[in-house]
């Protein structure tokens, strides 16, 4: 994926959520964005997401600038897979229904065509069994990664992730990291803010540390976890490993 | 001994009590019940003559195939009009919202008898509309169609935000949303309170006899008025509403099972 972000800032009302952000992700597959709470990486996320309209800035994303207008976001939404912390499921709908039904409502999809491309999803993922399950029958690692599956049904340019395992055990994170590893073995292209650092270590190629609604740190992987000299950074990690 | 209490007695409020338990308890109510209206007629010193229902059967008939159809028009009405009054409270244009809200908070101010005589007499009237029975629809849906709006707007607010960004996320237009992902949910969540207006709406009918509306209410109360058999007339009255309300609350249990998604 190609990502650029340029000058992006988002204020709610006094609040700076993002200030003039700058940031450029080039012919890489997966990146994570790591940092405190309520340092931005939401915000970025749904931006980029075409969720919310910055205050000022831009996004361009594979080459194209995102278009602030409603209309072509909504088609923009189309290219894009966003998978939330939690309830992110309609808890009326079955697992296969919550993949089948964005498919044809607003892919057009025949019914037929759709419940194929979902059951094919749901067994490569091991959760064929779950199909005819409603959300509140399953785990919440269960949960996630049929979101991930819905996510991937649209075959998205880049797959969002917004702190996909904070709100599950270490048990069913393990669950959803590994089915985001072999995502990522596939070649799709994941932009995930994370709280796991393990995580961020083994499948990003790069790392970046959003504090205070701007790029603080950022670094190819392997590099990155061996920068000492950012007080903030080395703050944030002792934390997190501690 | 523990058997025994078990008969009368739950372990917590949320239990099922058992087949015998069930049909004893019922019975002791009814029996309750039974009681206590025999002991007021006998103090009275009545006599029962229930041919009267009989011989004025027709009347009767008529006035309820009047009050089964009143309200059962009254009820597709009423909801429709709730739909759109709560669509109005949800429009981001202010004339409709504000409308919308005169409406509701207009009606669930007044009495019922009010509107109806307002209604009747002077909006009806003025327009030259004389046909009682249409009349009468139109007053019970307006009236019910008010609370019918706040049901649903609680509805749609007890859909969590988060559904609606998700939807968004996923490339749903704001109709598609409604239709496909808060509608279904807000149904589900307020069918008992929505059974429960509408068995209000059945009851409420009885008071368009003000306007004399020839339904059940007034038809039964002309035969009181006829034959001085008070407590057999407006016995059967009661029996007659119970027939159409218990079934109500009967199909929204139903209903509500048929739909289940929550825990």
């Amino acid at each position: 994926m190609n990502l650029e972000v340029r000058n992006l800032s988002m204020h709610y009302g006094e609040e700076r959520a993002l200030d003039s952000m700058n940031l450029s992700i080039k012919d890489l597959d997966s990146v994570s964005i790591i940092g405190p709470s309520g340092g931005g990486k939401s915000t970025l996320l749904r931006l980029v997401a075409g969720l919310e309209i910055p205050s000022s800035g831009e996004v361009i994303v594979n080459g194209t600038p995102i278009d602030y207008e409603e209309k072509a976001l909504r088609e923009y939404r189309k290219r894009i897979g966003l998978v939330f912390q939690s309830h992110n499921l309609f808890p009326h709908w079955t697992a296969i229904q919550n993949i089948v039904l964005p498919l044809i409502k607003v892919f057009h999809y025949e019914k037929e065509a759709a419940y194929e491309a979902a059951e094919s999803l749901l067994v490569k993922f091991g959760l064929m069994e779950h199909a005819d399950k409603l959300p509140v029958q399953l785990s919440g690692g269960q949960q996630q990664r049929i979101s991930i599956a819905r996510a991937m049904a649209r075959q998205p340019e880049i797959l969002l992730l917004d702190e996909p395992t904070s709100a599950l055990d270490p048990q069913l994170t393990k669950e959803v990291l590994d089915m985001l590893i072999e995502l990522k073995a596939e070649g799709t292209n994941i932009l995930m803010a994370t709280h796991e650092m393990n995580f961020a270590k083994k499948a990003s190629e790069y790392v970046v540390f959003i504090d205070g609604g701007k790029v603080a740190v950022e670094g190819l992987t392997e590099s990155f976890f061996s920068i000492n000299n950012e007080a903030r950074l080395g703050e944030f990690l002792a934390n997190v490993f501690e | 001994m523990e058997r025994m209490k078990k008969m009368f007695k739950l372990e917590s409020p949320g239990d099922k009590p058992g087949m015998a338990a069930r049909t004893t308890n019922v019975f002791l109510v009814g029996a309750f019940i039974a009681v206590i209206f025999l002991i007021a007629l006998i103090s009275l010193g009545y006599k029962f003559d229930w041919s009267v229902i009989w011989t004025y059967r027709i009347k009767i008939l008529k006035g309820y195939g009047t009050t089964f159809l009143l309200a059962g028009i009254s009820i597709f009405v009423s909801i429709l009009i709730g739909i759109i009054s709560a669509a109005g409270l949800q429009s981001r244009i202010l004339f409709f919202k504000y409308l919308a809200r005169a409406y509701v908070e207009g009606i669930r101010g007044t009495p019922f008898l009010v509107q109806i005589v307002f209604f009747y007499f002077i909006i009806a009237t003025a327009v030259g509309l004389d046909n009682k029975f249409v009349v009468g629809v139109l007053i019970l849906s307006i009236f019910t169609g008010a609370y019918v709006t706040e049901i649903i707007r609680g509805g749609i607010q007890s859909i969590p935000e988060t559904q609606w960004v998700t939807a968004r996320s996923l490339g749903f237009t704001t109709i598609q949303t409604y239709r496909h992902i808060v509608f279904p949910q807000v149904f589900r969540r307020i069918l008992p309170a929505l059974a429960g207006q509408m068995s209000s709406l059945v009851k409420d009918s009885s008071l368009l006899s003000v306007i004399a509306v020839t339904e059940f209410t007034k038809n039964v109360r002309e035969v009181e008025s006829l034959t001085y058999r008070s407590f057999e007339v407006l016995t059967f009255l009661m029996l007659g509403y119970l027939l159409i309300t218990v079934p109500i609350s009967l199909l929204s249990k139903w209903l509500e099972r048929k739909y289940y998604y929550e825990s």
